[in-house]
């Protein structure tokens, strides 16, 4: 074989390899690392479509029982708060539904103080001719009333922000105000204007309570905030609309079973037990 | 006459083309399974769309937990009215011999912290450590701190409790 021959014969082979090389570089390699990626897309979905199966056999979906449950639950979360158009609304909410509470629950001393000090106009069923013993009391709790408002307007204690805020409703953004109710009663029926406090539209919720028992009478302040719908006014401070501070679990097993209908509205109201009717003395528990 | 001689050499002059075959079949073969996998990757990908749509598991529990949240804000304010009330009703039932001076209560979203301060003279004080108890059975209390117990022979004394109660909505 003659040098002209072997040089072109190894042109050639090397032409082939160049050949080949570039088939493996440019076509090969690239379509055999897609097959990898596909095998690993396809294991991915396959496992996920096993795993959604293994959770919708054990959930059990709406049927039209329940979707009406859900969607009534929707509007009577929106009913239940008072649509207010400013302050002056907030105050008539809140006073009216309490003047009617201290009458039926015969608190004989009471005021009502919207926000700042100075508005504390006398509720009690006893009447200014009475005298008014809460006063000096309210003078010396000023400090303590202060920060019960401040804890109320905490935006990070309003624990439905998140569950009320961006949602659609025709009577505005959802917002909150704080109020203070001082009362003077006997025990029992301060307790029980206590957990009356709540019952009427207005859904006072208690903030932070002070209470002081003494006999005959004893005194309480409530810190309380009242939440409504506010057309056009100051939505509700902050928040990024999570559910803060209300969470829950998403893996419970409550949520793969259908809701149950929620008890008529007032079964919720409990009373304390009652205080005997006659005490025997007058120091110790009415209890 | 040569025509037999030529065979070989035609056949090593068509080899880069055999070459070349081989390697493009090859191709084909891998483009094809790719081909063939995206489309079952593709198809099982609407699988799952569709099973979502169809059986919407996120959604439903979604729908279910607004639900719950929902009847626990509006059973809310009752509850903690509630439990407030009963847990200074409690307080009052155990306190004696002590004297109960006054009960602070912050409800929280499901328990409620307090702080009472309590008055308890010389002969009371032995009482101090029963009302704590009484406080962790008949109140359901826990979490609870008081200030350091009294020393004897010196007058009433101011103590502080704090603790926290379960609220159940």
């Amino acid at each position: 074989m003659s040098w002209g021959k072997l040089a072109r014969s190894l042109l050639q082979a090397l032409a082939a390899l160049a050949v080949a090389a570039a088939f493996v570089a440019l076509d090969w390699y690239p379509t055999v690392r897609d097959l990898g990626r596909l095998r690993r897309e396809r294991g991915d979905w396959d496992r996920k479509i096993r795993n959604y199966g293994a959770k919708a056999v054990d959930l059990e979906f709406p049927d039209a029982a329940e979707e009406d449950l859900l969607a009534q639950m929707d509007s009577r979360a929106f009913q239940a708060l008072p649509p207010v158009d400013d302050d002056a609304g907030w105050r008539a909410v809140a006073l009216t539904g309490l003047q009617q509470r201290i009458l039926l629950d015969g608190i004989p001393h009471a005021r009502f103080l919207f926000g700042n000090m100075t508005d504390a106009p006398e509720l009690g069923s006893a009447g200014p001719e009475r005298g008014d013993p809460l006063r000096g009391w309210i003078g010396g709790q000023t400090v303590a009333i202060q920060e019960g408002f401040s804890r109320a307007r905490d935006p990070g204690r309003f624990y439905w922000r998140g569950l009320l805020g961006g949602q659609p409703s025709p009577c505005g953004q959802p917002a909150n105000r704080s109020v203070c109710v001082v009362a003077m009663a006997p025990l029992p029926a301060l307790l029980g204007f206590i957990n009356h406090v709540s019952w009427d539209e207005s859904r006072l919720e208690i903030v932070r309570l002070h209470l002081e028992p003494d006999l005959p009478h004893s005194r309480a302040w409530l810190v309380c905030r009242i939440s409504g719908w506010i057309r056009g006014g100051a939505p509700l401070p902050g928040g990024n609309g999570e559910n803060e501070g209300l969470r829950i679990d998403l893996d419970s097993p409550l949520l793969l079973r259908r809701v149950e209908p929620p008890p008529p509205r007032g079964s919720e109201r409990r009373d304390l037990p009652p205080a005997p009717s006659e005490r025997g003395s007058t120091v110790g528990s009415p209890w | 006459m040569n025509e037999p001689d030529d065979r070989p050499l035609r056949r090593r002059r068509r080899w880069p083309l055999f070459l070349f075959s081989f390697l493009a079949v090859i191709s084909l073969l891998l483009h094809a399974v790719r081909f063939s996998r995206a489309r079952e990757a593709a198809e099982m990908k609407r699988s799952y769309g569709e099973l979502v749509r169809e059986q919407p598991v996120a959604a439903t529990k979604a729908r279910r937990a607004r639900f719950h949240q929902l009847r626990y804000f509006l059973d809310y304010p009752m509850a903690a009215s509630y439990a407030a009330a009963d847990l200074v009703r409690r307080l009052d039932g155990i306190a004696a011999p002590l004297r109960l001076v006054s009960v602070r209560i912050d409800p929280g979203l499901h328990d409620m912290s307090f702080e009472l301060a309590i008055e308890a003279d010389t002969v009371a004080r032995r009482g101090f450590d029963d009302f704590l108890e009484q406080l962790g059975n008949a109140a359901a209390a826990f979490d609870i701190m008081a200030t350091p117990a009294p020393a004897p022979g010196s007058g009433p004394r101011l103590f502080a409790v704090r603790g926290r109660v379960e609220l159940q909505p």
